[in-house]
């Protein structure tokens, strides 16, 4: 994706092709962030080319599935008059398609909806959004090696990862979300690490 | 590859890697440890809690057994069990996941007949020479039965009915034990089923008493209720001798047909145990299932308690294994 | 009657009371926390209540099953996060009843809805648990239950909020969705990119989780502003008042013979009959255009209808052996560990069970609606917590919460997913609900419509000429058409009043 400037509310179409391809464009979000609107920058704006984008992407959705179902393994095909597995993401996907093209038509000649419910993506969040999901990942990585040990003076000792990790996504997350201070990141994530560890890893006996 | 199993991979690279970073602190005091276990026939395991996944979710028959079994295991082992759910996949997930981890004693799985089936009905990865089995803990027959109000007095009229026309028979689900069974007395006598799916033994006993399908196969636990209550007719049990819980039933072979069904279990661990593990094991297992309360418990489930030893089991599970992929191929 | 006064005789017993309080403090708490379901907390303390006598067993366990039930509305309210399956359907007004600052007038409504739908249950239960059981167990077949289903499909119709096809496409996500994994039927795998961990589909609690708590936690952190208030500000007032008390006369009716009645089908429980019940109290509403945006008669019908399951739920697992729900089927099991089994046959060679086990959720009801009422002032304090903490908490809680499930991070991963899922749709217009509803109807329509004609040896007009069957088929017809029609009604109006305002904003109400 190119950063380009963008026209009246189409931040959040960039905002969702952004997290599909999974490529971060933090300098085209951060471009868009500062288009005023007539609606001073709280609601989202309706937007012709979001409501394309996403009626292409679940036309093209549904076609994969089409060509995916006819695709499904049948260990022996089915008798007559049964159906097999491929017959009900078959029947799923042709109506995907219908509905798609008709909600295509729709976007390219109609009005796009009003999105008044919904609130403008601010600048910078996107990137936070991102960094808070990376984080997880991180998490989510270490805490799956369940435990470590440590040597210390000839000493060994077995520990579990999560009570060294968590607090410290905990922490990290915080920040991100703009918290500081210690309390905010020393304590708070402790003392929710423990609670968990308590509740969870004591009381309901999941294995952390 | 299996992004999973590579996470596991490096999770279990990663486990080595700083447990060999803790062997050099430790050298000198783990050395001599060693010595004494080869020198002495008893074996220092085991040194901290061992884990025992099961494929089921909490509550269900695998999961009390096992947690019958654990209890008493902890007792005589002197240590902690921890009973951890892996469900998914009709058991393939924790299968899968136990064949993974390291061989030495600390990760047991109890292996439900399953074991024996997953891969023929889902090409799981499941065989039985990926694991250590190390001990049959119980047994639930099969048992096949009518609705009260059916024309079917017995096998016999059941199956020369089948042979007229395909009656509907009920089982579990499809690819388990008791849909194997009723396509190997299909085979057997030349009836023609035609085999209805559900969601467990209880719905499918249900559909037969509310009159939707002809007959079921199923466990003898599901079938004790409507059994007792008169809403049931159980026609014979798989096995080869009289079950408990249906005194005066016939089984299979009394009614002509010498089949033998049922849900077993037992408890494995990946392949390669080190001898004296393997040793201390089978020995912990033979007699946590000889206990009272282990007995007591099964008795209570409807379970029988069936106890083979690990060569015993591990020639019937290939046995049953090579069966399967035969009924169900 | 002699069994009648020994059921409730052995309830007098004070370690029963003990029994019921543990459960309760237990049920609020998993309730409350996403991912923790009753069915987990039951499995659990079924591991230690074993060792019980039968009555005090049954007093832990009955009394998480009904205690969750009441504490998993609660973040549904507060933080659009479902505890559990059943509570999906009251974010739909619990969530913006909160926005609109009447968080506690959400809550209170909520438990009082839940209340009501339990103790309606249970009257069912007592009176006629073994005829209603048997009748449904024989009327009941898998045809019926697609034809049932079908019609449960329809809601998809009205759950739409703004755009229909938006709407319908998310059906047709979600009923996609439901459909990767094993198909039970046949056991051919589909769409599982030949992992084990995809062999049973997406996880329902992952999906729900993502979708609706990690989605929204998404949304909020794209469009945070330091000058924005708080999402809620205010709990509001607790109590409601005499017009809002009336309003919810109406839709405790109507959703709450929802909830019974498909409390009585072994497959479908609290979640489905959630959707149910709140759309059907919508058909009959005379301010239908409110429902999903804080609605008092959308939270009251969501939470009679889905509560009023758990009777349905005890009486098909009581009077019939057959699990109603994921809880029963565990309770099930620690009955037959105690000699007991459920069936017709409990009814008569044990009254004084049935007696105390709708005893102690009579019980177990009445403690959680006051614990509920009571509890929830304290919460107000929770509104002070700046944005930051709640985030990361939720985010956590959320990842421990579905790891919990499976003991496999494969969940954890799926449910973050769906909140990347779940903030696109939301930005892009495209409605959570019928993601939800395709995802769980849409596996039990294929797998009914496959069994029945494998009964009917592949005969389809045998399957759908059933009276039943074709009677409710042309119900889901009809309820599907006379929204369509209206909707499409309502746009040429609105179109034709915009025509004489050209000055004004050209968007229709309602699109399509």
């Amino acid at each position: 994706m190119s950063p380009q400037p963008l026209g009246l509310g189409t931040d959040d179409a960039v905002a969702a092709t952004t997290i599909a391809a999974t490529a971060p464009a933090p300098e085209a979000e951060a471009e868009t962030g500062i288009v005023s609107t007539v609606d001073p920058d709280v609601v989202a704006q309706p937007s012709k080319r979001l409501e394309i984008i996403v009626a292409a992407a679940a036309l093209l959705f549904n076609v994969i599935l089409l060509v995916a179902a006819q695709s499904i393994e049948l260990r022996r095909a089915a008798d007559p008059g049964q159906i097999d597995a491929r017959f009900w993401p078959t029947i799923l996907a042709l109506l995907g398609i219908g509905l798609a093209v008709a909600r295509l038509v729709i976007a390219i000649v109609g009005k796009p909806d009003e999105r008044d419910d919904l609130e403008r993506v601010q600048p910078g969040q996107m990137g936070k959004l991102l960094i808070a999901l990376a984080l997880t990942a991180g998490f989510l990585g270490v805490w799956s090696w369940k435990t470590a040990t440590l040597t210390l003076f000839g000493l060994v000792i077995g520990f579990k990862l999560f009570v060294i990790v968590a607090p410290l996504y905990l922490a990290a997350l915080l920040f991100v979300f703009g918290a500081r201070g210690w309390k905010s990141l020393v304590i708070y994530p402790v003392v929710t690490t423990g609670f968990i560890y308590l509740l969870f890893g004591q009381l309901l006996r999941i294995a952390l | 590859m299996n992004p999973k199993k590579a996470l596991v991979g490096i999770a279990v690279a990663a486990l080595s890697l700083s447990l060999v970073g803790c062997t050099v602190g430790t050298a000198a005091e783990t050395k001599p440890k060693e010595d004494a276990a080869a020198a002495e026939p008893v074996s220092t395991f085991p040194e901290k809690p061992i884990t025992l996944i099961v494929q089921a979710n909490p509550g269900g028959g695998s999961d009390l057994s096992s947690r019958a079994l654990a209890d008493q295991l902890s007792r005589i082992l002197d240590t902690d069990i921890i009973v951890e759910n892996r469900p998914g996949a009709g058991g393939a997930t924790a299968m899968e996941y136990v064949a993974g981890l390291p061989a030495d004693g600390y990760t047991l799985g109890f292996g439900p007949v399953e074991i024996a089936m997953l891969n023929t009905t889902q090409g799981a990865d499941v065989l039985p020479e990926n694991y250590d089995l190390l001990g049959q803990i119980m047994l639930a027959p099969g048992v096949i039965s009518v609705s009260a109000d059916s024309p079917y007095q017995t096998l016999e009229d059941l199956i020369a009915a089948a042979k007229g026309q395909p009656l509907t028979v009920g089982n579990s689900g499809t690819g388990s034990i008791w849909e194997a069974a009723a396509k190997a007395l299909a085979g057997e006598s030349g009836a023609q089923f035609t085999n209805v799916p559900h969601e467990g033994g209880a719905p499918a006993v249900a559909a037969v008493i509310g009159g939707q399908i002809d007959a079921v196969v199923s466990g003898a636990g599901e079938a004790k209720a409507g059994n007792d209550d008169g809403t049931l007719r159980v026609l014979a049990v798989l096995h080869d001798e009289e079950h408990p819980n249906f005194p005066g039933i016939p089984t299979a072979a009394e009614a002509g047909y010498p089949l033998e069904f049922g849900g077993w279990g037992g408890i494995y661990a990946p392949a390669g145990l080190p001898t004296d593990v393997h040793a201390t094991l089978e020995a912990a297992i033979k007699e946590a299932v000889a206990s009272d309360e282990y007995q007591a418990f099964q008795k209570n489930a409807g379970n029988l308690v069936v106890y083979r030893n690990s060569a015993d089991w591990t020639t019937f599970v290939n046995e049953q294994f090579t069966r399967f992929a035969e009924l169900l191929g | 009657m002699n069994g009648f006064a020994e059921g409730m005789a052995s309830l007098l017993d004070p370690t029963v009371g003990l029994c019921l309080l543990l459960g309760l403090g237990l049920g609020l708490l998993v309730g409350a926390f996403p991912g923790i379901t009753a069915t987990m907390a039951v499995a659990l303390a079924a591991g230690f209540t074993l060792t019980l006598e039968p009555v005090q067993g049954l007093a832990v366990l009955l009394t998480i099953y009904v205690a969750a039930n009441f504490g998993d509305r609660v973040p549904s309210i507060l933080v659009n996060t479902p505890g559990t399956p059943a509570s999906i359907a009251t974010t739909f007004d619990g969530y913006p009843m909160a926005k609109q600052g009447r968080a506690g007038l959400a809550l209170t409504i909520s438990a009082l809805g839940s209340a009501v739908g339990i103790l309606a249950s249970l009257v069912l239960f007592i009176a006629v648990a073994v005829p209603l059981a048997t009748m449904a167990n024989k009327l009941f077949g898998p045809a019926e239950m697609f034809a049932l289903v079908v019609f449960g499909l329809t809601i998809m119709v009205s759950i739409s909020s703004k755009s229909l096809l938006k709407g319908l496409l998310a059906g047709v996500f979600g009923l996609t969705l439901g459909a990767v994994g094993t198909y039970a039927i046949t056991n051919d795998a589909r769409f599982t990119l030949g992992l084990t961990d995809m062999r049973d589909g997406f996880s329902f609690i992952a999906v729900i989780i993502g979708l609706f708590g990690i989605g929204e936690l998404f949304d909020q952190l794209l469009t945070y502003r330091k000058s924005k208030v708080k999402p809620i500000s205010s709990l509001g007032r607790w109590w409601p008042n005499k017009s809002e008390v009336k309003q919810m006369g109406k839709p405790m009716l109507v959703s709450g013979a929802v909830g019974l009645g498909v409390g009585l089908v072994p497959a479908a429980g609290g979640d489905i009959a959630g959707l149910i019940g709140w759309d059907r109290a919508r058909a009959v509403s005379k301010r239908p255009q409110d429902f999903g945006k804080g609605s008092i008669e959308g939270i009251t019908a969501s939470d009679t209808a889905s509560s009023a399951t758990l009777g349905g739920s005890l009486t098909t697992t009581m009077a019939l052996g057959v699990p109603g729900d994921s809880v029963m089927a565990v309770m099930i099991g620690s009955m037959m560990i105690w000699g007991i089994s459920p069936g017709p046959g409990l009814f008569t060679n044990r009254p004084d069970l049935v007696v105390s086990i709708a005893g102690i959720m009579l019980i177990a009801t009445i403690l959680s609606l006051g614990v509920s009422l009571v509890r929830m002032k304290g919460m107000v304090k929770l509104l002070d917590v700046p944005n930051h903490y709640l985030w990361a908490t939720i985010l956590i809680f959320c990842v421990i919460g579905t790891y919990a499930t499976t003991n496999n991070l494969t969940t954890v991963i799926m449910m973050l997913a769906f909140g990347v899922v779940g903030v696109i749709l939301k930005r892009t217009g495209f409605p959570a609900g019928p993601v939800v509803l395709g995802m769980l109807l849409g596996p039990l329509a294929e797998k009914e419509l496959g069994r029945a004609l494998l009964i009917a040896q592949g005969d389809f007009f045998d399957v759908v000429s059933r009276p039943l069957t074709a009677a409710m088929l042309g119900l889901a017809l009809i309820s599907l058409v006379v929204p369509i029609v209206g909707r499409l009604r309502a746009r040429k109006k609105a179109a034709a009043a915009l025509a004489a305002l050209p000055a004004e904003r050209e968007h229709a109400p309602t699109g399509v």
